[in-house]
């Protein structure tokens, strides 16, 4: 009884636990005039309801508003979504927070728009990590359609990354109105995710920002750390007016999730390396009712037995991809295909730099099959570093010594067969003086005598 | 003057002269013949395989065929007197170095070859 009581009460426990365990984000928006935000209710509610975040809802202005704690290491929100804004000056915020936001492991989704204003902390933010939003009043026009300002980006070479949002076969679509246009800096940690097509121009009367393939209309940064931003060029994908239109609701939904961390996450099960040794062993033959010896291949771990030089070894990793994350908060992991992730044993210089294959059985078993250690002793590094735009890094590695061998564990002359010819050099020459010693010994004798007498006689 | 034919004559006929009058002086020479032989074989035996692996094994078989010949020339001269050498020297003894010497060669080419 007592038992069943302290369960159920641990189990309402956790279930409280659960429910408070919803990831708290905060949106942040410029629009005093309607601060429950009306206008993005459909997207709200996608959020609360169907999401189950803790979402609260601030002006720029809001005094109250505060992103990190006090001595600036915990932030007291997970994630931020921020909407556009048109405010040039704030009191209570500033880039830096953002930043050091970002650099405590929150992730940011940033919504542009062709109105927003030209000096802001959101648009300094944005230039520190190099994405260049257009500024106030230039806005991205598509020549190919009759009704320029409403983009239409159907096409599935403008959709560049797979790992957010794939449209490989151009069967879905999303609008834009009224849309900036962004410039983006040759870091690597900037990826594209929409560009503009081959007929679009951001601009205003007399200039031009972006032109055609320049400019991009959604980018994506991810930090070493794993941490994310997301920049969409216009918040027309997130009114209840825009996001019912096309696929913007499904595009949404997935830059969201990627922002947020819940999909494309690469879990690390396992990285783990073992020699393969050769081992005999005896089995019994049931039609001759006799042993046999044959052999096996056996794992033996470093731990067991560290490896030396020309050893053989296999290194394994065990991987999986986050697919999404259910409403009350559980992964749900798809195995990850891939033949480009490598492994890479180097001291110093890399001695191997071999491709990871699948295992056939196990579909998140990937191992670079049997190999044999370089003949080069020293402290080397297992590593496999797999980096992909859109995917979360993965970086293993274990340093282990490799030893030389013992002067008991080189093969013997004999075992080699080159050495046969040396062998038999060497038992010929002494055979050979023990013969010539033999014929001094006989022949010296006679001719000493003679010459020792001559010698006498001289003297 | 005599010609480079002539004193080659006169050098290998004079060698031949020291050696019928010297059979001790015919087997040394004989067995340093085949020793320098047995080490041209390994060189070439390398040189064919064109792979020095083992090379302890080559270093063994070469070196103890150089060593050996060194020793031989060394007996050799000890043993005998040449143009205006007056040194009296033990024969016994000389021998007696030169097997000892042979046998510590013998035993680290045995070793070195493992």
């Amino acid at each position: 009884m007592i038992s069943n009581l302290f369960f159920s009460k641990i189990l309402f426990l956790c279930s409280l636990f659960l429910s408070c365990l919803g990831k708290t984000v905060l949106f942040l928006h410029d629009n005093a005039s309607d601060s429950e935000l009306t206008d993005y209710s459909t997207f709200i509610n996608y959020l609360t309801k169907e999401r189950n975040y803790d979402l609260t809802l601030k002006t720029f202005k809001d005094d109250s508003l505060s992103l990190l704690s006090d001595d600036l290491q915990v932030n007291k929100f997970d994630e931020i979504i921020i909407g556009p804004i048109t405010s040039t000056k704030l009191k209570n915020f500033n880039e830096g927070q953002l930043l050091q936001f970002y650099e405590n492991g929150g992730n940011l989704l940033i919504l542009g728009s062709s109105t927003q204003s030209n000096n802001n902390p959101i648009r300094k933010f944005l230039n520190n990590i190099g994405i260049y939003p257009s500024p106030k009043g230039y806005i991205t026009e598509d020549f190919e359609d009759s009704n320029t300002s409403d983009l239409i980006i159907s096409d599935g070479s403008l959709f560049l990354n797979d790992y957010i949002f794939e449209n490989k076969n151009n069967d879905k679509s999303i609008t834009l109105k009224d849309s900036s246009s962004a410039l983006i800096d040759t870091n690597e940690m900037i990826f594209p995710v929409v560009r503009q097509s081959d007929y679009m121009k951001n601009s205003n009367k007399d200039n031009t920002w972006s032109l055609s393939k320049q400019g991009y209309l959604a980018v994506a940064f991810q930090n070493l750390k794993n941490n994310r931003i997301a920049w969409i060029a216009s918040d027309s994908l997130i009114t209840n007016e825009g996001i019912e239109e096309k696929d913007n609701f499904e595009f949404i939904k997935e830059i969201t999730k990627w922002t947020f961390q819940e999909k494309s996450i690469l879990n690390v099960l396992g990285f783990d390396h073992y020699q393969l040794v050769q081992e005999e062993y005896y089995t019994l033959d049931e039609e001759k009712q006799q042993n046999v010896l044959s052999t096996r291949e056996v794992k033996v771990t470093y731990g067991e037995e560290p490896y030396k030089v020309k050893d053989f070894v296999n290194v394994d990793l065990f991987l999986q991809n986050l697919k999404d994350v259910d409403n009350s908060g559980n992964a749900i992991y798809e195995p990850f295909f891939t033949d480009d992730i490598q492994f890479e044993l180097r001291m110093i210089d890399p001695y191997y730099r071999l491709n990871l294959n699948l295992d056939e059985e196990n579909s998140t078993h990937y191992k670079t099959g049997k190999f044999a250690l370089p003949d080069h002793h020293g402290v080397f590094t297992f590593n496999i570093k797999y980096q992909r735009k859109g995917l979360s890094y993965i970086d293993v590695k274990d340093v282990k010594a490799i030893r030389n061998l013992a002067h008991t564990e080189y093969p013997r002359s004999f075992e080699i067969r080159n050495s046969w010819v040396y062998m038999s050099t060497i038992f010929s020459v002494i055979f050979l003086w023990i013969v010539f010693v033999i014929l001094f010994i006989i022949t010296s004798k006679r001719v000493n005598t003679t010459i020792i007498k001559a010698d006498k006689k001289k003297n | 003057m005599s010609s480079l034919q002539e004193q080659l004559y006169k050098c290998v006929d004079s060698y031949k002269a020291t050696i019928d009058q010297n059979p001790l002086v015919k087997i040394i020479d004989i067995f340093s013949t085949a020793l320098v032989g047995i080490a041209v074989v390994q060189c070439l035996f390398m040189i064919i395989i064109r792979d020095t692996f083992p090379f302890n094994a080559f270093l063994a078989g070469f070196i103890i065929c150089v060593t050996q010949f060194v020793l031989n020339v060394s007996l050799r001269l000890a043993l005998f007197k040449y143009g205006g050498d007056n040194k009296v020297r033990g024969e016994r003894k000389v021998f007696v170095e030169y097997v000892v010497c042979s046998l510590i060669l013998h035993f680290i080419s045995l070793h070195f070859i493992n």
